[in-house]
């Protein structure tokens, strides 16, 4: 399994756990010129975007700790510029992480951060 | 998830003022915040810690770390809260219990192995210590904790902490000792190479006998600095009182390593000195050659050359014995303390009252070279020696060799047992009713001081002036009354400008 598929199935496990929880998944991989975003859903009235990090060693840090400051306010950028284009007034905006630990090719750990980080870091 | 509480301290000024590190671990992206406004030393912290915890076995909580200094206003500098931000890590996350922290007071820098490095200003956190009842944990602190009082717990790397291999320890004997022995290592000078110069090596012991500021005035290559650098070894060791004072100084400043050991401190500024250097200031406040000569010897030489404005800045910190440092943010009292001797030629060219050069000088520059100093500066030297040329045979024959720095320390010394013993204090500081008292200036001496100050047209502070210095030769002879020969000795160093100028007039015509 290469890195892409890697990354693939952690998105669709993600976004299969995302909606077990009770939430609607309304984008996969939205994309514009600032970058992408992997997981766009509703909890209730809130809009929830969700970065996904899949990895195979922890030799280079837990997943977690991919999720770096920088990525953090690059995700705040993206939601910026997704409401503007959806034209849409949401009463929350909510910033989840979900972190997978793929130990072999059919077994994997998932830990979903909810609340992950928010603007006060900007 | 979880929270510890650990006692850090802050340097501010020469004091240590105690700082709670918190830790709070919670879900959340891992991630190690540091508030509490700490300088960008402070911050640094995340590397060191997180690199030490790992190092030394612990696990670092793949959680989001909140840590904050409190009190949260007050500015915090320096690598002293590394080890309390690590163990508060610990602790918070399960990993050491948090009885191995209570009582402690935890300052020290990690290194990234995860041993503790010693910071400075760790005597002020041993004072603090000791007035809060805590133990002072860190590493090398056996001397300061000795200096201070404090209990300590000496830990030289974070895992001894959770291992027991550290035990709370009052100081060894043997640090207690060796603030003392470190002071007695410091004798390269001595006054055994000085020759001839009987009267200024007098004058020195009474300066060092009684703290009275001494001012030297000669020609070039007569051996001012030579003299003036060799008075601190005239000075009985310092107190542990006193070494803790000076001690607490140099923790708010970095260098000079002995006399934060309790050596008397000497300083020779360059008399290109600003007044901030002399006096002390910036922020954090660091104490100025004022402070640092605080017990010790401040020497200024060629101090006509100082910026008279200055010379002026030292006039409050001679009279009250200590500084304050006002800013818009801090405060700061620092103790200045000092033995002041200023050195001098006597005019710009440097030959006036010189016995075989002409003073090349005009009237009118010799004036305006002695009034930099300005008269309430001035008038404020008790002692007053001119340094005349050694001759050719005194500094080759030998035939007397000079008394060696120890045989007149002893004198120092004697006079401090014998004012210890009547219970006064040094000549430069006794009350002045104690001193005018008729059992300390007997009738004769009494008559002899209003004719001195008659003929000499002594002001009446310069009266009192010449009285403790008759006070300190006293104190040399262990004598509680003045004499009549005291005084007289003593108005022999109340010359001033205007006498050398008399002198040498006399001279020239």
């Amino acid at each position: 399994m290469d890195r892409k598929e890697l990354g693939e199935r952690g998105e669709r496990a993600s976004a299969a756990f995302l909606e077990k929880r009770g939430m609607r998944i309304v984008e996969k991989n939205w994309h514009c010129s600032y970058g992408e975003v992997d997981l766009i859903a509703m909890d209730g009235d809130t809009l929830v975007f969700c970065e996904v990090k899949t990895r195979r060693t922890t030799s280079a840090g837990i997943p977690e700790e991919a999720i770096t400051p920088a990525k953090q306010r690059r995700y705040l950028k993206l939601a910026r510029v997704y409401c503007s284009r959806t034209h849409e007034e949401y009463e929350n905006v909510r910033f989840d992480a979900v972190a997978i630990y793929a130990f072999s090719d059919s077994q994997a750990l998932l830990r979903y951060v909810c609340n992950a980080f928010d603007a006060s870091d900007e | 998830m979880g929270f510890a509480l650990v006692t850090s301290a802050s340097q501010e000024g020469s004091h240590a003022v105690p700082v709670t590190v918190e830790v709070h671990i919670t879900d959340g992206l891992p991630a190690l915040r540091i508030v509490g406004l700490g300088d960008s030393a402070v911050l640094e912290a995340h590397e060191r810690v997180t690199s030490a915890l790992k190092s030394a076995g612990y696990r670092l909580p793949a959680s989001k770390i909140t840590v904050n200094l409190a009190p949260a206003p007050l500015k915090k500098h320096g690598t002293g809260f590394d080890v309390a931000i690590a163990l508060g890590i610990a602790v918070a996350s399960g990993q050491l219990s948090p009885q191995v922290v209570t009582g402690l007071l935890v300052v020290g820098e990690l290194s990234l192995d995860g041993s503790i490095r010693a910071v400075r200003g760790s005597v002020a956190c041993a004072v603090l210590a000791r007035e809060r009842g805590l133990i002072l944990a860190t590493h090398e602190g056996q001397r300061v904790a000795a200096l201070a009082g404090a209990q300590l717990l000496e830990v030289n790397h974070i895992r001894d902490f959770g291992s027991g291999k550290c035990g709370v320890k009052a100081p060894t004997r043997t640090a207690r000792d060796a603030w003392r022995e470190k002071e007695l290592l410091v004798e390269e000078r001595d006054f055994e190479d000085v020759c001839g110069q009987e009267m200024a090596v007098r004058a020195l012991t009474i300066a060092a006998a009684g703290f009275h500021p001494i001012f030297l005035v000669g020609p070039p290559g007569t051996g001012k600095t030579m003299l003036a650098s060799r008075l601190p070894t005239l000075l009985p060791p310092l107190s542990k009182e006193e070494a803790l004072e000076t001690a607490l100084v140099y923790a708010a400043y970095e260098g000079e390593e002995r006399y934060a050991l309790g050596t008397r401190p000497f300083r020779a500024p360059h008399h290109s000195a600003s007044t901030l250097a002399l006096v002390g200031g910036g922020t954090p406040v660091r104490p100025g050659e004022v402070s640092l000569a605080h017990n010790g010897v401040l020497f200024l030489d060629e101090i006509a050359q100082f910026a008279p404005s200055t010379l002026q800045a030292l006039r409050t910190p001679m009279q009250d014995g200590k500084v304050l440092i006002v800013r818009t943010q801090t405060e700061a009292e620092l103790p200045a303390r000092f033995l002041l001797v200023g050195a001098s030629n006597p005019c710009p060219c440097g030959y006036f009252g010189d016995r075989d050069h002409r003073c090349t000088c005009r009237v009118e520059s010799l004036r305006a070279y002695q009034n930099r100093m300005g008269g309430p500066l001035i008038d404020r030297f008790d002692l007053f020696c001119f340094v005349e040329k050694a001759g050719p045979e005194a500094l080759l024959s030998r035939s007397q060799p000079a008394p060696s720095s120890a045989v007149l320390r002893k004198k120092v010394e004697s006079a401090y047992a014998f004012r210890k013993s009547c219970d006064l204090l040094p000549g430069s500081l006794i009350s002045q009713s104690l001193l005018l008292s008729d059992k300390m200036l007997p009738p004769a001496t009494r008559r002899l001081a209003v004719k001195i100050a008659e003929t000499r047209s002594l002001s009446s502070r310069g009266l009192v002036r010449l009285l403790r210095v008759a006070r300190s030769i006293s104190d040399l002879d262990s004598t509680y009354t003045i004499s009549e020969d005291a005084l007289l000795e003593a108005s022999a160093y109340r010359t001033d400008w205007s006498k050398i100028h008399g002198r040498t007039a006399a001279a020239t015509d």
